[in-house]
């Protein structure tokens, strides 16, 4: 596959970050030192040329030690913000990382005499923000928290700043290609999407069995605050879309006592989506919720304090990540905050990332009804699935970028767009975005599938056609295609669909074949199929309502 | 420990250990460029657990210069 192209664009010395990078992206860095502003104004730059496909800003004040008044500061950073802004005017549909700015300013101050650097980090960071919070593709990369997390001593070195400009030290140099590589693996790569956690020793301290729920340590100061600070970081982090689920050895009914009256539980039962309190082995456990929530193995995070448990996990599920469990559990915050960053940690909140845990626990009440209804389509109509397709809109843009790199299972060609090239289908006449939005009497699905239909000459091609798990198997790629087939008779004779395996879209490779194409070429890089248009599609009569709306809105 | 500063330094500059020497000069030998240079003193700083003052880097010629400013 080709290597992502970035551009890094510094005040100091990027070459050696740059050389890190290449290993995984194609890095762009503006020619000459301190060359970035004049690159920014400059239109014929190869920044806006080349196909870039993230931009980072990282800026570095060891500079400042050398400016002698408040004035040169100013004027230093009205700059910065100026090119800033003018950057995030030019380019408006990749993704902009702007650091924030650890302003080394002289220390030879007196107790009493104003220092500056304090406010100047505080200005430029409301700067940025305010960025991030107004523009749908600038965010934050807080590299001067990483520099307060390592320390400066450690982060910077004076012999490379005088030596070529460059002031980090090798652990520097790590640090800041560490913040980079995450921030763009939140852009290019599929997360995480659930964490399976232990209860005893992980939840809380001791074992509810033999402790009792007063027996436990979880409290809201002192010693038992450790397991209360992990289920906060835990509870942000469900409350950012992040699923989490049981799976712990106990009686049913010990455990959820303390986890429905324990006072200072800060998850109770409904903020998990799935509770395996028994006493199987947890591989199963978690093979069990696959199943039941739709997902893959390699969604899935397992924390347990056991290492037996971790072994046993990690050798029949060899895709779920299973962190190393603190030995000292006042280590346990940190290991959350870093496992977030390493693996969940995404651009920023949809509204469906806010309500993902209660829509898996309506997904869960929809299962139950399945079971007692065995036919498909009365199953669809006891839960009055309704579904709404249209040609995408501006507003869509964000969740049809998350929908198009987090699909693994429901997607026929598994390709990445980044949310440029989305908008720039967005805006050619060849190409025809659908959103689908479903819904049914638990509550709203939201925007949950995407088809995306190159118009060629002779033929419709569906060059990208995915949907949520959540609501695969409710017959919604029949309600699309027949409803694709209706919009395109009389324009075309025939749709072509393009079927690409990975290791994650099983689910999918007969589903052309199920929905009535004909295979018309097959290669080791996947399936070409055919469908006849003229012939019409039969209509899905067991949904409530459809709404179809080809219109541009 | 010849052998091993010359194995670091191979390794910093990206190059086969083959194709330097301590006769290796800093103004004739690609690789070994100003930007080397500072990758290269962080990783035999970090190595022989030594820090170079900056006056003695200015007069480095080649690799045996180097390896002498390990000594002092």
């Amino acid at each position: 596959m080709d290597k992502k192209k970035i551009a890094i664009l510094s005040n100091v010395t990027v070459d050696m970050v740059a050389a890190k990078l290449r290993k995984k992206y194609s890095v762009y860095i503006p020619d000459g030192f301190d060359m970035w502003i004049t690159d920014v104004l400059n239109d014929e730059s190869a920044l806006y040329s080349n196909n870039i496909q993230a931009v980072i800003i990282l800026l570095d004040g060891t500079e400042f030690r050398s400016l002698r008044s408040g004035e040169e500061f100013s004027q230093r950073v009205a700059l910065w913000r100026n090119a800033t802004e003018k950057l995030i005017e030019k380019i408006t549909d990749i993704p902009i990382f702007v650091s924030t700015i650890d302003f080394r300013e002289s220390a030879i101050r007196t107790y009493s005499e104003r220092k500056y650097y304090i406010e100047w980090a505080d200005e430029w960071y409301q700067f940025v923000q305010s960025l991030a919070e107004s523009k749908k593709n600038v965010y934050v990369m807080d590299i001067l928290q990483r520099i307060l997390n390592e320390g400066r001593n450690s982060f910077y070195s004076n012999k490379m700043w005088y030596m070529g400009s460059m002031p980090y030290s090798k652990n520097g140099i790590i640090a800041v290609v560490d913040e980079i590589s995450k921030a763009l693996s939140a852009v290019f790569e599929s997360r995480k999407k659930i964490i399976a956690l232990d209860l005893d020793n992980t939840l809380w301290g001791g074992v509810i069995g033999e402790d009792g729920i007063n027996g436990v340590e979880l409290s809201e100061h002192k010693e038992g605050a450790r397991f209360y600070d992990f289920q906060l970081r835990l509870l942000e982090m469900q409350k950012r879309g992040i699923l989490l689920a049981i799976n712990s050895k106990n009686n049913c009914e010990d455990a959820m006592e303390a986890i429905e009256n324990h006072p200072h539980m800060l998850l109770r039962k409904n903020s998990f989506v799935s509770e395996k309190i028994n006493w199987n082995d947890k591989s199963s456990n978690i093979k069990e919720m696959e199943t039941e929530l739709n997902l893959t193995e390699g969604a899935f995070v397992f924390i347990d304090d056991n290492p037996v448990e971790r072994e046993v996990v990690s050798g029949q599920c060899p895709d779920v990540l299973i962190p190393e469990f603190p030995v000292d559990t006042t280590d346990l915050v940190d290991m959350a905050e870093k496992l977030y960053i390493n693996v969940f940690k995404s651009l920023s909140l949809t509204d469906e990332d806010k309500a993902k845990t209660q829509m898996y626990q309506t997904e869960a009440k929809r299962k139950a009804i399945q079971s007692s209804t065995l036919d498909l389509d009365d199953y669809i109509k006891v839960l009055e699935m309704r579904a709404d397709i249209h040609l995408m809109c501006d507003e869509e843009l964000e969740r049809v970028h998350q929908l198009c790199n987090k699909t693994n299972q429901f997607n026929l060609t598994t390709k990445r767009y980044t949310q440029k090239e989305i908008s720039d289908m967005l805006a050619d006449v060849r190409y025809d975005i659908f959103t689908i939005s479903s819904s049914d009497k638990f509550g709203d699905n939201g925007l949950v599938g995407v088809a995306i239909c190159e118009r060629k000459e002779k033929a419709v091609v569906i060059d990208t056609f995915l949907m949520s798990c959540r609501v695969m198997g409710r017959k919604l790629e029949n309600v699309i295609i027949s409803e694709l087939v209706k919009y395109y008779k009389g324009q075309y004779n025939t749709m072509i669909g393009l079927f690409v395996q990975t290791k994650k879209n099983i689910p999918v490779v007969k589903k052309y074949d199920e929905l009535g194409f004909a295979v018309v070429s097959e290669d080791e890089s996947g399936k070409t199929y055919s469908y006849d248009i003229s012939k019409g599609c039969e209509k899905v009569n067991s949904y409530s309502e459809i709404i179809f709306n080809g219109e541009h809105k | 420990m010849d052998e091993k500063f010359l194995n670091v330094v191979a390794e910093s500059l990206e190059v086969d250990v083959d194709e330097i020497s301590m006769a290796t000069e800093y103004k004739n030998f690609e690789p070994w460029d100003s930007m080397a240079m500072m990758s290269l003193l962080m990783d035999i700083e970090e190595e022989f657990n030594v820090s170079i003052p900056i006056e003695k880097i200015g007069k480095v010629k080649n690799l045996q210069d180097l390896f002498n400013l390990l000594k002092d």
